[in-house]
């Protein structure tokens, strides 16, 4: 059965086939809400929401670009929402550790770099939307600038556009 | 910053993975089952307010519409004794929730009926 057909059969009141959606696709959720906010949330209830929110969505959703597409920005705007209501405060211990070249780096540049990354973490969830999609289709999901173009229904200089636009801005945040 | 070392960092952050099996389903699931039951109650509280609306604007319109046949064409004193029940009838009406069934008093429904002229 094609994507398109699995949500119509959802879309006509097989919500159990909905579970089929979730399992195909949790771990690539899991995974991009690590990407973009480390351990500041739990992950997996971060997953149990954009699913749940994807299920109130799916009347919603246009078979124009992939469902993982239109997942990645469920993903990206739950992220966005829960990290600006959340309070917690991460222990220094839990916090996610970056790749520590430590032939490269001694133990006060490592603290450094993982500053660095975290504030590019938050710099990444303050772009405007468009932006942040299109970085991160590119930049974490290997998609090509026609792929991204062709999903999100985008003209291809305009996906260039995007992209060059979110770097600029992130490396503006990032020197500030 | 140069673009590399942005383009470094954003490769840094592609290569995480999260480190622990994840299994939402069950608790997804749930939750759909629980948005669905928040929606139809949704729908419910719409359509009872929606009800009760048209109701109440109902009665009103009958009331405004008895006011105007008891205005026209009685006699004066005998339009003056019939509005005071009538008055008397609307606060009744008015002080009252609607009900699925209303009891008239007869001679309240003789003015209803225009049958008391």
């Amino acid at each position: 059965m094609s994507e398109q057909e699995l949500i119509q059969d959802i879309l006509n009141g097989n919500r159990e086939r909905f579970a089929e959606i979730v399992k195909e696709h949790q771990a690539n959720v899991a995974n991009l809400c690590y990407k973009l906010c480390g351990n500041k949330l739990e992950v997996d209830e971060v997953t149990q929401q954009v699913f749940v929110e994807l299920y109130t969505a799916l009347p919603r959703f246009r078979n124009q670009s992939k469902l993982s597409t239109f997942i990645y920005r469920i993903t990206v705007n739950v992220v966005s929402k829960m990290l600006a209501r959340q309070k917690r405060i991460v222990p220094e211990d839990d916090e996610v550790q970056f790749d520590v070249r430590s032939e490269d780096r001694n133990a006060e540049e490592a603290i450094i770099h993982n500053e660095k990354m975290q504030q590019l973490q938050a710099a990444l969830l303050h772009l405007n939307e468009e932006q942040r999609t299109a970085l991160v289709l590119f930049a974490f999901e290997d998609k090509s600038y026609n792929d991204i173009a062709a999903e999100m229904n985008w003209s291809l200089s305009k996906v260039e556009s995007l992209i060059f636009r979110a770097k600029n801005n992130l490396r503006k945040m990032l020197t500030q | 910053m140069k673009n590399t070392e942005l383009e470094q960092m954003l490769t840094e952050i592609k290569d995480l993975r999260y480190p622990h099996t994840i299994d939402v389903v069950d608790a997804v699931m749930e939750g759909v089952e629980i948005a669905e039951e928040k929606h139809r109650q949704a729908v419910r509280t719409h359509r009872r307010i929606g009800w009760t609306i048209g109701a109440t604007g109902s009665i009103a319109a009958a009331v405004a519409v008895l006011v105007m046949m008891v205005g026209n064409g009685s006699p004066s004193q005998a339009k003056g004794a019939d509005n005071s029940r009538l008055s008397g009838f609307i606060s009744a009406v008015y002080s009252n929730p609607p009900a699925d069934v209303v009891y008239y008093d007869p001679d309240d429904i003789d003015i209803l009926l225009g049958l008391d002229e």
